[in-house]
């Protein structure tokens, strides 16, 4: 890869990696006042405390565990570049992780009204199936595109 | 790989190095040992030319089929 192009490269990659970690630290801040704060969702019945419960814990375990995949992507792949490899195999296995992480992530980001008021109803974004699709596409096609670099490298 | 390329014989029959050879057609030594190994996908005519110009043979001379 050319010089100015890997250097304009990690200048974006850099400025992602650290949009992912303020939204990470954003959601565990969130999450902790929330958790904290007098008549939350623990106080509610329990029937729907279950269901918030497990729409916080998704929250709070997921969405930071998709920035902090996505963050593990992006670095895999600069490093990579960096050794000659433009796509690297392992690549493949986290992009499939991030489509699921971040659909759970976004989820219980919808419904965190439902934290806050006790009987909102459950709902799904488009946006969530939307990107979650588009995450598993990528996936698709940048295994597709390791076979072929794989089999580039071993053409003499 | 059912296509095997038989590059030692012509080596041996022409007393040249593997690192010579590399050198001549412009691949890596590692690229070389791929080919002769059986661990190629693929070989581009210009470094089957290459090869053929280096080693003074035919393609038919170094590329052997083996089901």
């Amino acid at each position: 890869m050319e010089t100015k192009n890997f250097k304009t490269l990690t200048a974006i990659t850099s400025v992602a990696i650290f949009f992912c970690l303020l939204n990470a630290v954003w959601v565990c801040v969130q999450s902790y006042n929330l958790y904290t704060a007098e008549n939350n969702f623990l106080t509610f019945e329990k029937e729907t405390r279950f269901i918030c419960s497990a729409i916080f814990y998704s929250r709070v375990i997921f969405s930071p565990l998709y920035n902090a995949l996505l963050i593990t992507f992006l670095v895999k792949q600069l490093v990579a570049i960096k050794r000659g490899i433009l796509f690297p195999r392992i690549n493949v296995r986290i992009i499939f992780l991030i489509a699921v992480c971040y659909f759970i992530g976004s989820f219980a980001t919808d419904n965190q009204a439902l934290l806050h008021f006790e009987n909102n109803p459950l709902m799904i974004n488009d946006g969530t199936i939307t990107y979650t699709l588009l995450f598993i596409i990528f996936g698709i096609i940048y295994k597709v595109a390791v076979d072929v670099a794989e089999e580039n490298n071993l053409t003499v | 790989m059912p296509i095997i390329v038989n590059v030692d014989v012509m080596l041996a029959k022409r007393k040249m190095t593997s690192g010579e050879l590399a050198e001549k057609v412009g691949i890596t030594q590692a690229n070389l040992s791929i080919l002769k190994t059986g661990k190629a996908k693929a070989v581009r005519f210009s470094t089957l030319e290459a090869i053929c110009k280096a080693l003074e043979c035919q393609p038919g001379d170094i590329l052997e089929y083996r089901e």
